[in-house]
C-alpha cells in the first residue's frame, strides 16, 4: 500500500518537474522568432485492479507537443509573401515616383524652356546671342533627357543586383529546409516523438523563404515538407533540393534573369510571371510591368521629338544659306541606332529609320530570317509581319525595318527603338550659324523657326494624340497612380499579415503571465507531490514500527 | 482571446511606429509648404500641375514676344511720324512754291530744302535697328532697303511674324515697298520736284511746266502721306491689340499661379491641427505601451 503511494506520489513529482521544465523553456524562448510555446500531454495512468476495483496509478506524461496550427502557418507565409512583393515593387516605385514627381526637374520644363528659345529667336531670327541662347537650352534639355534616363538604367542595375542575394536565401533556405526535413524525419522514426524544436526551426525557414518568394508547403506522412516557390516550382522534395541561379537574358545580355537547376543539374530559365510573390517577385514584377515600360516611353519622347524636330529642321536654310542639317542625334558611342542584339553568324545588322513619329509605339521588335525572307515580331502583342524578300524593307509602327543582305534562317535580331534613345539624345549643331530657321535663304526669314516652335503644342506621340508634355504627364500620371496603388495595396497586405500573424500568436505565442501562472501551479503541484512522499514515508515509518514492536 | 506577449509588445510597437511616420509625413508638408509632395500624393493633381506649369511657360515666352513686338512695332511707329513730317513738309514746300510771286531764286532755296528732306527720307527707308537690320528689308535684313542712287527696292515683300498669343500670329515689320514704293517710288517723286524746282519758270511755257511738275509732286505727296498714315494705323491697331492680349495674359498667368497653388499649396491650419492631434496620438501610443507592458504576474511572485 504504502509502495503505491510513494509511486503515484513520485509519477506525480515527475509530471510537476516536467511541467516546470516545459514552462521554463517557454519563458526562455517567449521571443524567440518561430518559437510555439509547448505543452506537456499528460494522462491518469492505467490503473491497478484490486478486489474493490479500480485503484489509481499516478499520472502518465505522454510526450511534450508544441501548440501549431498548419493552417495559421500557411495564412502567415502567404501573407508574408503578399506583403514582401508589394513592400518591394512599392520600396522601388517610390524611388520613379521622386524622380519623375518634381515639376522643376521633369524633362517637360526644360523642353519648353528650349521651345521657348525658338520663340525669343524667332523675333531676330539673325541674333548671334538669341542662336547661342538657343543651343545652350538644347544642351540642357538633353543633359536632363540624359540624367532621368541614367536614374532609370541605375534602378535596371539595382534590379540585376538584388536578384542574387535574394537567390542566394533561396537556395540556402532550400537547403537548410531539405537538412531539416532529414533530422525531422530520423527523429519521428527513431523516437516516434514530434521534434518540436526543429520543426519550429523549419517553419521559421519556411516564413523566412516566404518574405524571398510565394511558398506553399505540403507535408508529407514521413513529416517531411515539400517545398513549392512562386507558381508551382518545386524547391524541397523531402531530402531533395533544387537550386535557382541569375543568367544573362538571352535578348539582352546586361539584363540578369532567373533559371532553376534541378538537383540532376538540369537549367530551367524562368519568367517573371511564374515567380510572384515576396522581394523577389516583387522586384522582378516592377522591372518587368513598370521599369521597362517606362524606359521605353521616356525613350520615345525623345526620339519622336528628336525625329520631328530634325524632319522640321532639314526643311529649313540656316544663316548661311543652306539647308539644315540634323538638330538632334540620337544614336551610341557607336554611331549606332536603335540598340540591337544579334544571335547567328551574319556579320551585318538590319538598317531602322523614322518614317513616322507619330506611329511610333513603346514596343521592342524582334527580326527573324526565314528561307527566303525575314519576320518582325511585335514583342507587345507578339504580332507578326513576314516577307518573303530578304531585300525589301518593311513600314511597321512608323519605321522602316531593312534587313541586312545576308540574313538567313539563323539570325535573329533583337531590336530596340526606344530603350536608350533618351541616354543617347546628344544636340548634333555646334555652329549658331547652322540653326536653320528660315523657308527661304533670305537673312531675316523666321518661318521655319516659327514651325519648329509650333512643335511643342502639336500632338505628335500615340498616333497624333498627345503632345511631349502629355506623354511626359501620362508618365507621371502613370507612376503616381502605380505608387499610389502599391501603397494602398502594401498597407492591406500588412494588415492581412498582421492579421495571420496575431492569430497564429494568439494559438502559438507564449503569454509570459500565462507561464507565471503555470509556473505557480506546477510549484504547488511539486509541493504537494513532495509532502505525498513525506506521509508515504512517514506511514512506511509507522508500519515499520508496529511490525518491529 | 488568449494574446501572447510578443504581440503584446509588437502591436505597441507599431501603433508607435504608425503615429511616427505621420509626424514625419506631416512634419515635411509643413516644412515644404506642399500638400503635393510626389505624384503618388495626388496623381491626378501632379499631372495637371505638369500640364499648367507647361502652359504658364508658354503664356510667360508669349508675353515676352508681345513685348518684343511692341518695341518692334513702336519702332516702326516713330520712324513713320518721322516720314509723316517729312512728306508734310515737303507738303508745304510744294504750295510754298506754287506762290506765283517768287523767283528762280528762291524757288532754288525751295530745291534745296526738298533735297535735303529726300535724304533724310531715305535715310529712315534704310533704317537700322539695334542689331544692324535693316527694318524695311523684309527677309533681307543684312541687305540696305533703298539704292541710293537708282532707289531701287532691294528687300523682300515678305513681312515678320511672331506668335503672340496661343492662336494669333502677328505681322511685326512692315516692307519698305509698301511705304516708300507705293504706285511711285516716292524718292524719284522728291528728285523730279527739285528738278522741276531748279529749272527757270520766267516765261509762260516755264510756268506751265513748273504749275503741272508741282501739281504732279503735290499729288504723290498726298498719296504717300495718305498710305503712310494707314500702315501707322495698322501699327496702332496692332499695338491696341497686344495691350489688350498683355492684359489677358497677365490675367491668365494669375489663374494659373492660383491653380498651381490650389493644386500644391499645404492648408497650413488644417496641417498644424493634424500634427497636433497626431502628437496626441504618439503620446497615447507610448503611454499604453509603458503601461500595458509593467503589467506582469512576475512582479508579484
Amino acid at each position: 500500500m504504502a509502495n503505491s503511494i510513494i509511486s503515484t506520489a513520485q509519477s506525480a513529482v515527475a509530471s510537476a518537474q516536467i511541467n516546470i521544465t516545459t514552462t521554463a523553456h517557454n519563458i526562455a524562448n517567449a521571443a524567440t522568432p518561430g518559437y510555439s510555446r509547448q505543452q506537456v500531454v499528460q494522462v491518469s495512468a492505467t490503473p491497478s485492479e484490486n478486489g474493490y476495483g479500480f485503484l489509481g496509478q499516478g499520472t502518465d506524461v505522454q510526450t511534450v507537443k508544441r501548440v501549431f496550427d498548419s493552417l495559421l502557418a500557411k495564412q502567415v507565409i502567404n501573407g508574408q509573401a503578399n506583403k514582401s512583393e508589394s513592400l518591394s515593387y512599392q520600396n522601388n516605385m517610390e524611388q520613379i515616383n521622386n524622380l519623375l514627381s518634381d515639376q522643376k526637374t521633369g524633362i517637360s520644363k526644360y523642353m519648353q524652356d528650349f521651345f521657348n528659345s525658338v520663340q525669343t529667336l524667332n523675333a531676330n531670327p539673325t541674333d548671334t546671342p538669341s542662336r547661342q541662347a538657343l543651343l545652350s537650352t538644347a544642351s540642357s534639355m538633353v543633359s536632363r533627357f540624359q540624367t532621368i534616363d541614367n536614374r532609370l538604367s541605375e534602378m535596371q542595375e539595382n534590379v540585376n543586383s538584388q536578384i542574387k542575394p535574394s537567390l542566394d536565401l533561396i537556395n540556402a533556405y532550400g537547403k537548410q529546409i531539405g537538412q531539416l526535413n532529414n533530422l525531422i524525419k530520423k527523429a519521428l522514426n527513431g523516437t516516434g516523438y514530434p521534434p518540436n524544436d526543429m520543426m519550429d526551426q523549419r517553419d521559421q525557414i519556411v516564413r523566412d523563404l516566404s518574405k524571398q518568394v510565394k511558398t506553399s508547403v505540403i507535408e508529407a506522412d514521413d513529416g517531411t515538407y515539400s517545398v513549392y516557390v512562386g507558381k508551382g516550382l518545386s524547391l524541397v522534395l523531402g531530402t531533395d533540393v533544387n537550386s535557382f541561379q541569375t543568367t544573362s537574358s538571352a535578348n539582352d545580355t546586361s539584363r540578369m534573369e532567373v533559371s532553376m537547376v534541378s538537383s540532376e543539374g538540369i537549367n530551367t530559365s524562368i519568367s517573371y510571371d511564374n515567380l510572384p510573390g515576396g522581394q523577389l517577385g516583387g522586384l522582378l514584377k516592377f522591372r518587368a510591368e513598370s521599369l521597362d515600360g517606362l524606359q521605353n516611353k521616356f525613350g520615345r519622347i525623345a526620339l519622336a521629338f528628336a525625329s520631328s524636330f530634325n524632319t522640321q529642321h532639314k526643311l529649313g536654310y540656316d544663316k548661311s544659306g543652306t539647308l539644315g542639317e540634323n538638330f538632334f542625334t540620337v544614336t551610341d558611342s557607336l554611331g549606332q541606332w536603335p540598340s540591337i542584339q544579334k544571335t547567328g553568324s551574319t556579320p551585318l545588322l538590319p538598317v531602322v529609320t523614322v518614317a513616322n513619329p507619330t506611329a511610333l509605339t513603346t514596343s521592342d521588335y524582334v527580326m527573324t530570317g526565314t528561307e527566303n525572307g525575314y519576320t518582325i515580331t511585335r514583342l507587345s502583342d507578339n504580332s507578326t509581319t513576314t516577307l518573303a524578300s530578304k531585300s525589301e524593307p518593311t513600314t511597321l509602327d512608323g519605321l522602316v525595318f531593312t534587313p541586312p543582305a545576308d540574313i538567313n534562317s539563323t539570325t535573329k535580331f533583337t531590336i530596340k527603338p526606344t530603350a536608350n534613345v533618351a541616354a543617347n539624345i546628344k544636340v548634333a549643331i555646334t555652329n549658331v550659324n547652322k540653326i536653320a530657321m528660315g523657308l527661304t535663304t533670305e537673312p531675316g526669314d523666321n518661318r521655319n523657326g516659327l514651325l519648329l516652335a509650333g512643335l511643342a503644342t502639336t500632338s505628335i506621340i500615340d498616333d497624333a494624340s498627345s503632345t511631349f508634355t502629355d506623354a511626359y504627364a501620362a508618365m507621371v500620371s502613370e507612376v503616381g497612380n502605380k505608387t499610389r496603388e502599391l501603397q494602398i495595396n502594401a498597407q492591406a497586405d500588412t494588415m492581412v499579415l498582421q492579421h495571420a500573424l496575431n492569430a497564429m500568436e494568439s494559438e502559438s505565442g507564449v503569454n509570459l503571465d500565462e507561464e507565471a501562472a503555470n509556473l505557480m501551479r506546477y510549484q504547488q503541484l511539486y509541493q504537494a507531490s513532495a509532502k505525498m512522499m513525506t506521509i508515504a514515508n512517514d506511514i512506511f515509518k509507522s508500519l515499520l514500527q508496529i511490525s518491529g514492536g | 482571446m488568449r494574446l501572447s506577449t510578443n504581440s503584446i509588445y509588437q502591436s505597441g510597437i507599431n501603433r508607435i511606429i504608425e503615429a511616427q511616420a505621420q509626424q514625419t509625413k506631416l512634419q515635411e508638408k509643413i516644412a515644404t509648404g506642399k500638400e503635393v509632395i510626389s505624384a503618388a500624393d495626388d496623381p491626378v493633381g501632379a499631372t495637371q500641375a505638369l500640364k499648367i506649369s507647361q502652359n504658364q511657360q508658354i503664356n510667360t515666352q508669349l508675353a515676352a514676344n508681345r513685348s518684343t513686338a511692341l518695341n518692334k512695332l513702336n519702332d516702326y511707329e516713330s520712324n513713320l511720324n518721322s516720314v509723316t513730317e517729312l512728306l508734310l513738309q515737303v507738303k508745304t514746300s510744294v504750295i510754298q512754291a506754287g506762290n506765283g510771286t517768287l523767283k528762280d531764286s528762291d524757288r532754288r532755296n525751295i530745291a534745296i530744302q526738298v533735297g535735303s528732306a529726300k535724304e533724310a527720307l531715305l535715310a529712315l527707308a534704310n533704317a537700322r535697328d539695334t542689331n544692324g537690320s535693316y527694318i524695311y528689308s523684309g527677309f533681307k535684313t543684312t541687305t540696305q532697303t533703298y539704292d541710293n542712287n537708282t532707289y531701287a527696292y532691294n528687300g523682300s515683300l515678305e513681312f515678320l511674324n511672331l506668335q503672340v498669343d496661343k492662336n494669333r500670329t502677328m505681322q511685326i515689320s512692315v516692307s519698305g515697298d509698301e511705304i516708300f514704293n507705293n504706285n511711285f517710288n516716292i524718292f524719284n517723286t522728291l528728285d523730279n520736284l527739285v528738278t522741276a524746282l531748279n529749272t527757270s519758270a520766267n516765261d509762260d511755257a516755264g510756268r506751265a511746266a513748273l504749275g503741272n511738275a508741282l501739281a504732279t509732286a503735290n499729288n504723290q505727296i498726298q498719296d504717300a502721306t495718305d498710305n503712310v498714315i494707314n500702315q501707322r494705323s495698322k501699327i496702332g491697331a496692332y499695338v491696341n491689340e497686344l495691350d489688350m492680349l498683355n492684359t489677358s495674359g497677365s490675367e491668365t498667368d494669375f489663374l494659373y499661379t492660383k491653380q498651381l497653388s490650389a493644386i500644391q499649396d499645404l492648408d497650413y491650419a488644417q496641417a498644424i491641427s493634424d500634427l497636433s492631434k497626431n502628437q496626441t496620438i504618439l503620446e497615447a501610443a507610448q503611454k499604453t505601451f509603458v503601461t500595458t507592458t509593467s503589467l506582469s504576474l512576475f512582479n508579484y511572485m
